[in-house]
């Protein structure tokens, strides 16, 4: 029951963020809604679990964006599979741990997303750092900021959903 | 349980990791496969159909802007109309004096956005018109603005577009003023770059970018963008060069795509 609540609300969450995303849009840069949530859903389950729902989620997107296939489904892998490390007790997580945490995986995520698409051409690592993955790391930290805000006591309600 | 079994359990977070890992490295390897293509298709086509419901509601959230947009244009449009109605009754004289042969007009089709994906050096759209609308692969999409990139996979109601600032769009173009032929390709998402230009080339900020014409794929003439800078590099054979083109592509709800177009020449 947990996991089709997953899957539901992650289809909210996609359909917003092919349809209504480009909205808030900042020169371009956007916040990563998925990311956001699947990070939320690493927080709260084991290794493994998070790891799976990445991949799926990930595979997901891929087949109703329009990029490559196992592109997102990779990336979003290793990002839920490295959030599980920054799992606490009890789901007492500080402002400042969420902070890293969002901003940390964002910017890994971006960075291998970025390194794969563009494998074979020539790449501008360190301008595309500096111009795209810091400002969506840091934008996607806000949003989920405010998100934690809002839904915190749902999310982090230690009895399961 | 014995002492395999428990290493295994222990390790079992990074056997998932591996598994997930392979699978979709494989499927990265095999985004030409058919039979992927046919999943991929299907599942354009259904976010297609809710992406039409859900984009005539968004495009409400940009109406007020936009209508102050069309006001400012309309006043600009209004006044350059009349000083190009007289242009054009100089140009069609002229014509007519030197014998140039008249340069058949672009058959267009117009296009609404109903999806977007952008992410910096992907810059991608998915169009209402597809294979029933006879739009094929590589077709041009423009503006009156100038170019805006190029049809690259067509279904049968939907096709997807890849602008001019995706990491996968390349188009030959010259300089307007000095007729200076490069690439213009990715750079970031607000600018292209200008490759292939050899140092100490007449090529300066402020000059204009138009498609070459020496592809297949787009006529001559068509307006990319305007170079914002032009430098000489010491440790290469060619210039950096950006072009900036003046569409805002964070905004595109209509678009035209060129179906059939003649070459000056032929």
């Amino acid at each position: 029951m947990k996991y089709v609540k997953y899957a539901i609300i992650f289809f909210i969450v996609l359909v917003i963020d092919l349809n209504v995303i480009e909205i808030i849009s900042i020169k371009g840069i956007t916040p990563d809604i998925i990311l956001i949530y699947l990070i939320f859903i690493s927080l709260r389950e084991t290794q493994a679990a998070s790891t799976i729902i990445g991949f799926s989620a990930g595979l997901l997107q891929d087949l109703f964006s329009l990029s490559m296939l196992g592109l997102s489904s990779l990336t979003k892998s290793i990002s839920c599979f490295i959030t599980a490390f920054f799992q606490r007790a009890k789901r007492n997580y500080s402002i400042m741990h969420l902070t890293i945490v969002f901003f940390i995986i964002t910017v890994i995520h971006d960075r291998i997303y970025q390194f794969i698409f563009l494998l074979g051409t020539d790449q501008k690592l360190f301008k595309s750092f500096l111009y795209h993955s810091v400002p969506k790391a840091i934008y996607t930290t806000i949003v989920a900021l405010i998100l934690n805000f809002i839904f915190g006591r749902i999310l982090w309600d230690t009895r399961e959903i | 349980m014995n002492s395999y079994q428990k290493k295994l359990t222990n390790f079992k977070e990074y056997f998932v990791l591996l598994g997930c890992l392979l699978f979709s490295l494989l499927l990265i390897f095999s985004n030409r496969n058919e039979q992927l293509d046919a999943v991929k298709t299907f599942a354009i086509d259904l976010i297609g159909s809710v992406q039409a419901r859900v984009a005539y509601f968004s495009k409400y959230a940009f109406l007020e802007q936009e209508n102050k947009f069309l006001r400012h244009q309309n006043t600009v449009l209004a006044l350059e109309n009349s000083r190009m109605r007289a242009a054009l009754q100089e140009n069609i004289r002229l014509r007519r004096l030197i014998g140039f042969k008249e340069q058949s007009d672009y058959e267009l089709v117009a296009a609404k956005v109903i999806g977007r994906n952008s992410s910096g050096f992907m810059n991608q759209i998915l169009l209402d018109v597809g294979e029933k609308d006879s739009i094929n692969k590589n077709m041009p999409i423009v503006l009156p603005d100038g170019l805006v990139g190029k049809i690259y996979r067509v279904e049968e109601n939907f096709s997807i577009g890849h602008l001019i600032l995706d990491q996968n769009f390349r188009v030959s173009a010259k300089v307007q003023r000095s007729s200076i032929n490069g690439i213009i390709g990715w750079e970031s998402e607000r600018s292209c770059s200008f490759n292939e230009i050899p140092n100490r080339s007449d090529v300066q900020a402020g000059d204009l970018v138009v498609t070459s014409g020496y592809s297949d794929i787009f006529p001559e003439g068509i307006y990319i963008g305007k170079i914002t800078d032009a430098r000489d590099t010491q440790r290469d054979l060619f210039m950096n060069v950006t072009v900036k083109p003046d569409i805002d592509f964070n905004r595109l709800e209509e678009v035209l795509i060129i179906t059939k177009y003649n070459n000056k020449d032929s």
